[in-house]
Order: C-alpha cells, then structure tokens, then sequence
C-alpha cells in the first residue's frame, strides 16, 4: 500500500485562504490608518510579509501531509513545525464525518473526519479528498468499523 | 427520513427570540434619535421585528430542506447543511444511548427532540431537532431492535446480561471496606498537599498586600535592601498562606474518606461539612495515576487516581477524585496491582540528550527572562533586575529534575508512563484501552532527533493528558510504536477470547 497525498488543488485552496486572509490584513491596516490613527508605511509590509511566509507554509503543509488506509488500521502524518503520525486501529472507530465548507465546496474538495472515544484533540482528519472518494472513503471506513464490531470499543 | 414539518416553525421562532433582542435594539436607537415620535419607534420595531422573523423562518426552511438522515441496518446516516455541508456516518452498534427528550412547548406541539450517543467524547454524538413524537418512538425503537439482532447475531455483548440473585443481594449489602484515610494520613495529605493553583491567585492578592506594607515601613533610606526585603516577604508569604488555605480545604474535603468495593464498583464518600460520595466502575477503567508532588517523594507516600471511560464520569473533567488521597507508595502498588496486575513500577529512564536538551532550553529562557528585566527596568520602571540573576545558577538543577521525572516502560500488559516534577504523575494503563497512536515531533525535537509518543485512551479529555513516552529517541520511538501496536492487537484477541468464554459459562 502506498502513501496518499491529498488532491493537489488542496494546495491552492489553502493558498487562496492565505490571500483572503491577508487581504483583510491589508484593509484592517488601512482603516486603523484612516480611523484611527495614521500609521507608517512599514506597516502595509505585515501583511504582504505574512503573505509569503504563508506560501513557504502551505507549500510544506502540503508535502507534509499523508495518509494511508491500511490493513487494520488508518495511519496519517501531517505538520510542519510539529510532526505528528497517528495510528487509529478500525476496532476504535466510533463514526465517521465527511464535512464540506463553503470554501471546500467552491473548490470541489471535501474531508473526512474519523472520531474514536479517545480524547477531543485525538480526531483524525483526511483533508483535500474529492467528494465521491470522501464518500467512498466513508463507505469503506464505516464498514471495516461495522466489521470489528466488538462492544463500545473503549 | 426528514424531520417534522413543525420543526421548522418551533426552531424558526426560536432563532428568532435568540436574535429578536436586535429589533429591540434597532427600536431604542430610533426612539432615542430626536424628532422621531413613538408610533414612528414602534413602527421600526415592529418592521424589523417581522424581517427578523420571517428571515428566521426562511432560514430554518433552509435547514430543514437540507436535513435528511436514515436508519440503515447497519448504520444511521444524517446528512445536513446549508452553507457547509455534514455527513456522518454512525454505526449502530456503536451507538449506546438513544433518548427521547420533551420540553413542556415541544410536548403541545407534539414533537421530540431526539439524542444518541456513543461511547466516544463527552458530547452527545447526534441529536435530531425535532421529530413527530411517534415518529422518534419508532426511530427509538428500531435502533434497539437492530443492536439486539447484532448482539444476538455476534453473541458478545456481556453488559446485558441479567443479574442474578446472588448480584442482587451482594449489591444490597455494605460492600467491603478496602481503604479508610485515618486522621493521621489525613493531618499529612493536608499537609503535603500544595495547590499550585492557590499560590498563584495568593500571588496576585498578595501583591497589593507586600506594597502597602513594604510602603508603610520605614526603610526608604535603603531602597535598594527594601526591594530585597519585599521580594523575600513576598515569596514567604505566598508559600505560607496558600499551604495553610489548601491544609483546610484538603482536610474538610477528604475528612472520614472510606473507600468501599461492591461488586465491580468502588464507592468512595468523604467531607467534613458535605459528604459527598461517588463510584468508580472497574470494568470501565481507562488508566490510573499515581501521584506525588516533591514533598510527597520525599517521605514516600502517594495519591492514587482512577480514570474510566467517557460520561460515567458525572464531576468535571478537570478534576478526578482520589482514589486513595494518601498511603504509602508501595501500599498504592499493592491495591492498584489488584485493580491491573502490571506487577512492580520499574520505569526506564529517557535519553540524556534530552537532559541536554532541557538544560539548553532553560538557559535561553532564562537569558530572555534577564534580557526582558533589564530592558524593563531602564526603559519602563526602575527595580531590581538582578533578582532574574538568580535564577541562573537554578537552571541545571530544574533541568536534572525534569529530566530525572521522566520515563516509560513497556510492560507485558501494560504501558507505564511517568512525568512532571512539581506534580509526578505514573499512569498505568493496559494495552487493550488504547484508542490511538501518536508519535509528535517539534522541530525542536527534530535537533536532537527525539520523539513524542503518546497513547490515547478514552480516560482523558486532553490529549496531553494520556499516557505518553516523552523526549525519547525517535528510533526507540519508531520500535516502541510497533511493539505497542502489536501488544494492542494480540490484547484485543484476549479480550475478545475472554468475553466468549464468560459468555459460555454463563450460558452453562
């Protein structure tokens, strides 16, 4: 089995998320100057600077980013600044979300997000899938967790 | 299937009573505004009021057009969303509560509002707003009726069994008494007990405290002695107040503490002024945790907690109750050994790198620290920023002690986990309650080429919580990972072999 990489398009979306958000920077920067005070030049810099160190970001968030569906268990890595590789075994599972945002849906994008009994900051999420293999991916998830259906799986 | 038709109407006014507060708002501003008279106010709240409402009703329209869920027989799907859209796909054996709840308006209206849950989080899992009242009852029903083929079909479910006379009358009785906290383990808990929490809220109050009086001395001629002086009064003082507030609290808390065991619970009750009493399922036993802060190391005694799964718990998640508050250490192994058998607590240390590691990161946090006083104290206000000097000499000791407080061990049943100094915490727990696997590393970390690895249990609430090897070479990491996820497996088998053969003698 080989390492899963999300939809390449997923890269974008991020990107388009930095913009956006630098962009509000941007005009946050710009009022404060006209209401409130007006401020240096220097500041337009902030956003244009958090701007690209968000591409350098996305750029290693995504080549960070992988998951493989395994033969008992899920495994996924993700991170930049922290690497972090979860293991979460099909007995565990306890169900299973696929969520689309608004941005996810103008992208043609959709995650699946795996939750177990353990604690909140334990569920796993397969970001920048398709929609039909979101769906698929649920399908499959759901049934091997069907499959080793033992108790309440605590 | 959709939701009731009525559903809409109900959440429609809701929402709007939520944000109805707007239009009452919008009316008081016009009133305020001059020249408007009050039929002109009135107008406005009435006109904003209707927008509010029907936009409230055409929203939750939307909701309902976008709502959908369906009872397949292995699952129950609920689809829903209008801007961002949700599926979720729960396993009906997995789902553990299904209630049916009415509030007075919803019982003329006729309608349920309708909650699952499973055994994962704290949260309820889904909750279906709102049904026709028959409608939820049948929803009810079939769910029960397909997990009773499941459990039938796999014949593994234990929980249901009935009990027997002999379950009932030994649950009628006392229960045997397995720890009482006598007056003296009482006096030294209270005594060894340091709320750290305490001490900082002492901090804050006493600051104002040590000012007026360091004020109200008469040593202004030695400025530079009297900062000293306040520093040291300060310190004292806070230590001082907070053990004597958290001497009292302990001791009316844990006053005539008995723990009881009936059955497969452990009851405990305890407090001077409020009794108060609770139960620990030992078959739903996540973790526990042996703890000491410094003092308690010091004359070998500890404090035992029990963790178990999910919403058992009734208290908040932050605190768990105690156990055993206080015994010695080897009587805390003794009792927790009959709850787990994990045998003794030898705990392999962490690489001295990490040593290493810590050492350099107090030292550049200690350098900040300085760097920060003294920039303060030329720029912002005058005091003695030499005092941060101190510190210094302090860091390859707090570096030491971090390092020596923590270990792992991997145990045939079992995974043992040790951290902290000011509060050393073990957690014990067995292989089969492993949720996840989790190997971290910070870049940080990635210098020295060590890892995290941290084993999620349905005991905790944080993740950060759970038991976790830490600071460990990432190779011993990538091995121990393995060896625990194998352990897992082969003690899921044992479990499962264990439950059929109960299940075999039962039926017998």
């Amino acid at each position: 089995m080989t390492m899963k990489k999300p939809e390449s398009r997923v890269f974008y979306l991020w990107l388009a998320e930095a913009v956006i958000s630098s962009i509000l920077f941007f005009v946050f920067v710009y009022l404060f100057s006209v209401v409130v005070r007006e401020v240096e030049l220097i500041y337009y810099l902030i956003p244009g600077l958090s701007l690209v160190f968000a591409v350098f970001y996305m750029y290693f968030r995504y080549r960070a980013w992988g998951f493989e569906i395994r033969d008992d268990h899920l495994y996924l890595k993700h991170g930049v600044f922290r690497k972090v590789e979860s293991m979460v075994p099909y007995v565990r599972i306890q169900h299973i979300d696929s969520q689309r945002s608004i941005l996810d849906r103008l992208a043609g994008l959709s995650k699946v997000v795996v939750y177990t009994a353990g604690s909140r900051g334990a569920d796993v999420r397969i970001l920048g899938v398709y929609p039909r293999d979101a769906k698929e991916m649920q399908r499959k998830l759901r049934d091997v967790a069907i499959e080793s259906d033992e108790r309440d799986a605590v | 299937m959709k939701l009731a038709k009525s559903s809409i109407l109900y959440r429609g006014v809701k929402t709007f009573l939520r944000i109805g507060l707007l239009a009452l708002f919008g009316g008081f501003t016009s009133f305020s505004q001059p020249g408007s008279t009050f039929i002109q106010s009135t107008l406005v709240v009435i006109a904003l009021s209707l927008f509010l409402l029907l936009s409230s009703l055409a929203w939750e329209y939307l909701v309902w057009v976008n709502y959908n869920f369906y009872v397949t027989s292995d699952s129950l799907d609920i689809i829903h969303g209008v801007i961002r859209k949700n599926e979720r796909e729960i396993p009906i054996g997995r789902i553990q509560n299904v209630d049916i709840r009415r509030n007075l308006l919803q019982r003329a209206l006729g309608i349920s509002k309708i909650n699952f849950e499973t055994a994962g989080g704290q949260k309820t899992e889904a909750s279906l707003k709102y049904l026709d009242k028959a409608k939820a009852k049948e929803i009810q029903d079939q769910i029960r009726k397909l997990k009773s083929i499941k459990t039938e079909k796999r014949k593994k479910e234990i929980q249901e069994k009935p009990r027997t006379e002999k379950d009932i009358s030994s649950g009628l009785s006392e229960g045997k008494l397995v720890f009482e906290l006598d007056l003296r383990n009482l006096i030294l808990f209270s005594i060894f007990s340091l709320d750290y929490r305490t001490i900082s809220f002492m901090a804050v109050a006493f600051g104002f405290l040590a000012d007026l009086i360091g004020d109200a001395l008469p040593l202004d001629p030695f400025i530079g002695s009297l900062t000293w002086i306040k520093a040291l009064f300060y310190i004292l003082g806070i230590g001082l107040l907070a053990w004597i507030g958290g001497f009292f609290t302990n001791f009316s808390r844990y006053y005539n503490f008995k723990l009881r065991e009936k059955e497969d619970t452990l009851e405990y009750e305890r407090g001077l002024l409020n009794r108060a009493s609770g139960s620990i399922p030992i078959t739903k036993i996540q973790l526990i945790s042996i703890e000491e802060n410094p003092l308690k190391r010091l004359f070998n005694y500890s404090t035992l907690k029990i963790e178990t799964a999910g919403y058992s718990g009734t208290q908040n998640q932050e605190t768990t109750e105690a156990a055993i508050p206080l015994a010695k250490k080897k009587e805390i192994i003794d009792f927790s050994n009959k709850l787990m058998e994990y045998g003794n607590l030898e705990i392999k240390s962490i690489p001295k790198k990490s040593r290493k590691r810590y050492l350099l990161r107090y030292t550049l946090i200690n350098i900040a620290i300085i760097l920060i006083a003294y920039l303060t104290n030329t720029t912002i206000i005058e005091f003695n920023y030499q005092i941060t000097l101190l510190l210094l000499p302090i860091t390859p000791i707090a570096a030491h002690y971090k390092w020596k407080n923590k270990g792992y061990q991997l145990k045939q049943n079992h995974f043992i986990s040790m951290n902290g100094y000011w509060n050393r915490k073990t957690l014990i727990t067995p292989y089969y309650r492993i949720q996840t696997l989790i190997n971290t590393q910070t870049i940080f970390q990635k210098r020295w080429n060590l890892k995290t690895l941290t084993l999620d249990t349905a005991g905790q609430y944080m993740l950060s919580k759970n038991p976790k090897a830490e600071d460990i070479d990432q190779k011993t990491a990538q091995k121990l990972t393995k060896k625990a996820y194998q352990k897992f497996k082969n003690s899921l088998k044992n479990q499962n072999q264990n439950q059929n053969q109960n299940q075999n003698q039962n039926q017998n």
